[in-house]
């Protein structure tokens, strides 16, 4: 092989083996001694298992995600004010007072609100 | 004068070219007829280190502790070597025991570079799996 052929290779090695060195480093070793083949379908396999739980831990984290949640959406109070008309409101208002529901101070900051709406 | 530099230097060249024809060493069925080993030629006597036997009808298998693990075919193309294995993963890994039994295809890419008549360089692929090794021919 020519070098500059060899040179080229080398570098396609470099990032490739770093990408199996999780699974495998140099000639892989069961026991004593040395596999070529073995090394690297123990590697594979074993690679193949690290994918797969990669995969099946992060398929649920994007199942934890996109799992539909209930949300329980309360009918908004109907806004008095914006159904009721500036008397009705102010009669409402005296009517509150009236009770003793409201303090004076209240009933008035609110008249002052209702008045100040129009 | 001319003539005899000239005698000279053809005499050097063609004798440098010989050499060079001689000693070429060609990856071929015939030259990986055999049994190969890791690492070292004093490997062929431990069982410890795999053997690949390649045979020239393009049948070969690989063994370790005296066990055949893994057995298939290859084909040679210019440098490069594909084989195509059958094996359980249960031979190469005490964490791959659960496969016992369980066989399966294993494409196998090698590059193969720097020969001499009994040892040469490989570089394998299965997958995203990548080794060098130096094979050493066994004495059959």
């Amino acid at each position: 092989m020519k070098s500059a052929t060899k040179f080229l290779f080398a570098l396609a090695i470099v990032p490739l083996s770093l990408a199996g060195a999780a699974s495998t480093s140099g000639t892989a070793r069961a026991g004593s001694g040395g596999a070529f083949i073995g090394g690297m379908i123990a590697g594979h396999v074993v690679g193949g298992f690290v994918r797969r739980d990669r995969a099946r831990t992060a398929a649920a984290v994007n199942q934890s995600y996109s799992q539909p949640t209930t949300v329980v959406v309360q009918e908004a109070a109907p806004a008095p004010s914006a159904s009721k008309t500036v008397e009705q409101r102010l009669a409402d208002l005296d009517d509150l007072a009236k009770k003793g529901i409201i303090t004076k101070d209240e009933y008035a900051a609110r008249r002052k609100a209702i008045l100040d709406s129009i | 004068m001319f003539r005899e530099i000239l005698a000279i230097v053809s005499m050097q060249v063609a004798a440098i070219a010989f050499a060079s024809i001689a000693g070429a060493v060609e990856l071929s069925p015939k030259y990986l007829d055999g049994v190969w080993t890791l690492e070292s030629k004093e490997n062929c006597g431990l069982k410890e280190f795999e053997h690949i036997t390649f045979r020239a009808n393009g049948t070969m298998e690989g063994s370790r502790f005296g066990v055949v693990d893994s057995v298939g075919f290859w084909r040679q193309s210019g440098d490069l070597l594909r084989a195509h294995l059958v094996t359980s993963p249960a031979h190469f890994d005490e964490n791959l025991k659960g496969f016992q039994g369980y066989f399966d295809y294993f494409p196998v890419n090698m590059m193969i570079f720097d020969l001499t008549p009994d040892s040469f360089e490989a570089v394998g692929t299965i997958g995203d799996q990548m080794q060098k090794v130096t094979l050493f021919r066994c004495q059959q």
